[in-house]
Order: structure tokens, then sequence, then C-alpha cells
């Protein structure tokens, strides 16, 4: 797969997912509009809840806005690996372009998920936005911050969440639309991940659950990384826990598409909406 | 099925609905993984080397809308030439060269989305030769056009794509016109099984020799079926429906339309009132109602 992405046909799948959400022109506005709208309410609510600064912050050596701001900013993008794989493979189960880019000679699972390339850059872009915003308008604290740091641990979080997605957009072929596991990724976020809130607030059976989940070590890894300038040793904790849940979810994200894709194939499905 | 296709050869699949036609091209496209038997083009074979197959074909789908509608047609077609593995300024050029020729330039810069559906079957045909492959699948590739259209499509295909390339196509259609007008040989499918192949010409001869007429008749009826029957060039009749003066008669003549003098003769005799006299059905439907050339 990776043999065949030359620069050209990298370049060409961003062109093609630019041209196309540009082409929705109010929703492509209205993208970088809401990421900005969302940074104004985490610095709403860290103003509402005041100096408070809640024990449970302590160790984060940090205030809530930028507490929050990491949380939500991350977890977005990192959140949108697990799903653009199957959302944009259900764009082109509707555009009838399924076939038509599977006879092309660019390998099937290449072709079919290239085109999601560009939300990806967008996101990056967005994310960009949303931390400067956050900093020039709203105060948020990157003093201390370690980049490197908190850039490996994303990128180890983007591979893990990404096979995830691999997989998910397996069920997107099977099922053409209902992606059994998209309904795990609100959830999880938003409930378990500790976005909001620190993980160790939430109740001891339920966090249980959070520590089974990528994101969570993502999470609090990438605050310590930028709210206490703590480098990847110091993280090595949170490193090879990514790294794991990367050796299982890797093979079962690219097996488990593979399979999807043979299974339509021998049942003559592939083009079927 | 077993049946081969020569290079240059303009092939044509001609079969009801269901008849399988479809489903053999996506076998041969490798979309589809068949549950048994092989396929080769060129001597590679599409179930074990299907990336190269795809190499060697372009396919012009019979979905008119397999294209990204909110794009124009210019950055469709440079997308599937980027897929096709086309550098960027040969992707440009080579749309250009076909928005050209299927005299389609003015709409490049339009989304697809406003285009005729004459103009998406043409730009569905331009995207099959963006990497000028040897091999052309054309699923019905005038279903839904207008009889001029479809003639400007079929006169493009027949004299560009074999007489001037060079190229191997397989045609399904459902259109005995255009498989007529287009086919060097045409194979007869129904059910997934081969029922004849061979020139058109050829096969028409054989179908129209088999023909079934319908006969509508009234007046001196009692007898007649035994009286037609009887004769030399009848194979055999079918009663559809009949009274004491009226009759409907399947008839099938041995050696028609030379062997239809025979009948008339025997009705005039008889002087009955002929109602309706025709072939019931085109003459190579006829064939698809043959066993499989698998059980000859």
């Amino acid at each position: 797969m990776a043999s065949s992405l030359s620069p050209s046909k990298l370049l060409a799948f961003l062109r093609h997912g630019f041209r196309h959400a540009s082409s929705y022109r109010l929703n492509f506005v209205g993208t970088y509009l809401s990421g900005v709208l969302v940074v104004v309410f985490f610095a709403v609510l860290a103003r509402f809840y005041g100096n408070a600064q809640p024990a449970a912050l302590a160790p984060y050596g940090g205030d809530y806005f930028t507490f929050l701001l990491i949380g939500g900013v991350f977890a977005r993008y990192l959140s949108l690996g697990m799903r653009h794989f199957g959302r944009e493979l259900e764009h082109e189960f509707a555009a009838g372009t399924i076939e038509p880019v599977m006879v092309t000679a660019t390998p099937p699972a290449l072709a079919l998920l290239g085109p999601s390339l560009w939300i990806l850059l967008e996101g990056i872009a967005l994310m960009a936005v949303q931390l400067i915003v956050g900093v020039f308008f709203f105060g948020a604290d990157f003093s201390r911050a370690n980049w490197p740091s908190a850039l490996a641990l994303a990128a180890l979080t983007f591979l893990a969440l990404n096979s995830w997605g691999i997989l998910s957009a397996g069920f997107v072929l099977v099922f053409k639309r209902a992606d059994p596991l998209s309904w795990l990724v609100d959830v999880t976020i938003f409930m378990l991940a500790g976005v909001y809130f620190p993980i160790q607030l939430i109740p001891a059976g339920l966090r249980l659950f959070a520590y089974l989940l990528p994101l969570s070590y993502a999470l609090e890894g990438l605050r310590f990384a930028l709210m206490r300038g703590d480098s990847l040793v110091a993280l090595w904790r949170y490193v090879l826990i990514l790294i794991a849940f990367n050796a299982f979810l890797l093979p079962v994200g690219l097996l488990g598409f593979r399979f999807a894709l043979d299974y339509v194939k021998r049942r003559g499905s592939l083009g079927h909406y | 099925m077993t049946f081969a296709i020569q290079s240059g050869e303009f092939f044509g699949l001609f079969g009801p609905n269901g008849a399988g036609k479809t489903t053999l091209i996506r076998v041969l496209t490798t979309l589809v993984i068949p549950t048994a038997g092989t396929a080769q083009i060129q001597g590679i074979d599409v179930i074990r080397d299907p990336a190269r197959v795809r190499l060697l074909l372009g396919l012009v789908f019979s979905n008119e809308n397999s294209f990204y509608g909110r794009l124009t047609g210019r950055e469709n077609l440079e997308y599937f030439a980027a897929l096709q593995n086309l550098s960027p300024i040969t992707a440009r050029r080579r749309a250009g060269e076909l928005f050209d020729f299927f005299d389609l330039a003015r709409a490049a810069d339009a989304p697809f989305q406003s285009y005729s559906t004459g103009m998406r079957q043409k730009l569905n045909v331009a995207r099959a030769l963006l990497h000028d492959p040897p091999v052309i699948f054309l699923d019905e590739p005038t279903k839904g056009m207008d009889v001029l259209t479809a003639e400007t499509l079929r006169l493009l295909l027949r004299n560009e794509l074999v007489e001037r390339q060079g190229k191997t196509v397989l045609l399904t259609t459902h259109d005995l016109e255009e498989m007529e007008s287009l086919c060097d040989r045409v194979g007869i499918i129904e059910e997934g099984r081969l029922r004849a192949v061979g020139a058109p010409a050829d096969l028409i001869r054989e179908a129209s020799a088999t023909v079934v007429y319908r006969l509508e008749l009234t007046g001196a009826v009692n007898g007649l079926v035994a009286q037609l029957a009887a004769l030399p060039a009848v194979k055999s009749v079918a009663v559809v429906s009949g009274g004491e003066s009226s009759l409907a008669l399947d008839v099938v003549l041995d050696d028609a339309p030379a062997s239809d003098a025979e009948l008339w003769e025997a009705l005039i005799a008889r002087k009955v009132k002929v109602k309706r006299y025709g072939p019931r059905e085109d003459g190579l439907v006829t064939l698809l109602r043959r066993p499989s050339l698998d059980n000859l």
C-alpha cells in the first residue's frame, strides 16, 4: 500500500479532498467557525469555575482553560482517526464511485482510504487555529510545553486510533451505512477519556474502562507534556502503553479491512448501498 | 460458460436482465471474486493477479452517476487519472485530449451534476480511456441515451476504439441494433449460461430459420391446426387461444422466411381471415430459448 503512495498521488488525494470539502462553502467555513466557538465555550466554562482550581487539576500544574483546550482540541482531532475513513467510504458509496476507484491501478485499500487524507490535514489546520486562538485571545499557558514529546505522543495515538478507524471502515464496507463502532467514539471521548475533567474524578468502576482506551493515556500524557513540560523519558509509561495499543490495533485494523474487502468482493456486494 | 475473445475484437454479450452479463464483467474487471472457474486477460489470471489485470483494462459503467457530482468534469478526470498512476502533467494533457475528442471541452469546467445523460456517458467512456488500456469493457454504454446521441457514441466506439486504436472491447447490451452494428461476434447468455456464439449476421440467419410466427385467424378454423401441422415447412403448431370461429397459433417454421409461402397457400385455400401474421419475437431472442452450449 505504502509503495504505491507516490508524492503525486498523495497530492491528488489532498487536492481531491480540498476540492470536495470546499465545494460545500458554508460547511467549509462553518468547520472553522465552530472550532473557534468551541474555544470560546472552553474559556467561558473555565471562567465560570473561576480560580477554584480543584485539587484534581494540581498534577497538571496549570489552569482549567488550558486543561480544557488540550483535551477538547486534541480529542477532536485524534477521534477523527476513528471516524473519517468510514465517513469517506459512505460518501463514496453515495456518489457511486466505489467501483470506479476500485478498477484503477491504485491498490484497492489505498484507493478507498486515500481520499480521507484531506480530512486529517484539515484537522491539523483547525487544531492549530484553535490553539492559536486559545493562546492569543484567552491566555492558554504553554510556556512550559515540551512540543516534541507532545507530537510523539499525538503521533502514536493517531496511529492507534486510525487503526481502529480502518477496522471501522471495514464495517462500513460490509454493512454500508451502519458503523457499529461509531457510537463508542462520543461516549468514550466525552465521558471516559478525560476531555473535560481528570480521569481521577470518574467513579472507580468506570475508571477501569477509561484505562482501556488509548485516548485516556494520550490526553493525560499530552497534558503532562504541554502543561508541565515532561519529556518522553518522564512519560515512558504512556509511550509504552500507546505502543502496545498500536501493536494490537494496527494488525487487527488492517486484517479486518482486508477481510471485509475480500468478503464484499466474494459476495458481489461491493457496489451495493 | 467458456469463451475466448481475440485481441482487437469487438465482442458483444447479449441477454435479458439478470442473465449474468454485468456479473461476468465484474469478475473480469476484478470487482467480484468468483466462487469457481478461471478467467484471464492477455494471459494474466484475474483472480491470482488482479493488480496486473487492472493495468490492462478500462471499464465503462452502466451507472452514469459514478462520478463526484460537485466536482467539475475536468477535476473528476484528473483525479481518476492520478489513480491510474498518470503524472499531474500527463493527466491534465490526457483529460484535455479526451474532452476535445468527446466534444465536451465547453463543459469541462462545469460541475458533473450539471451534465446531461449523454455527456455523463461520454465522460464515463473518457475515464475508461485515460490510461490508454488495451482492453475496454462497456457495460450498456448507451443506456438512457437518446437515439442520436447513442448513435454518435456507437460510431466513436467502433471507429476509434477498435478500427483506429485496435483495442479489444467487450460490450454488454440489451439493444439488438447496437449489437449488430458494433460487434464482430456476439455471445448470447441467459441465466449465466452461453446459448450461442457467432457473428451477428450468422446468429440472426440461424435464429430466423427457426422463427416463431404468431397467427390470429377467424372464420373456418375447424381442423386447421392439424392441417397446418402436416405441412412439410412447419415444425410445430401450438394453440395459444381458440374457439369455434377464431384461433391464435404459434407456428414454428423450418426454413423461414423462405418457407412461409407454403403456410400462406394453406391459409388462402381454407379461406380464413388473417388478422395477424408475423414473427412473435425478434430472431435473436429465440436463441435465448436454446439449450446452453455447455450441454450441446
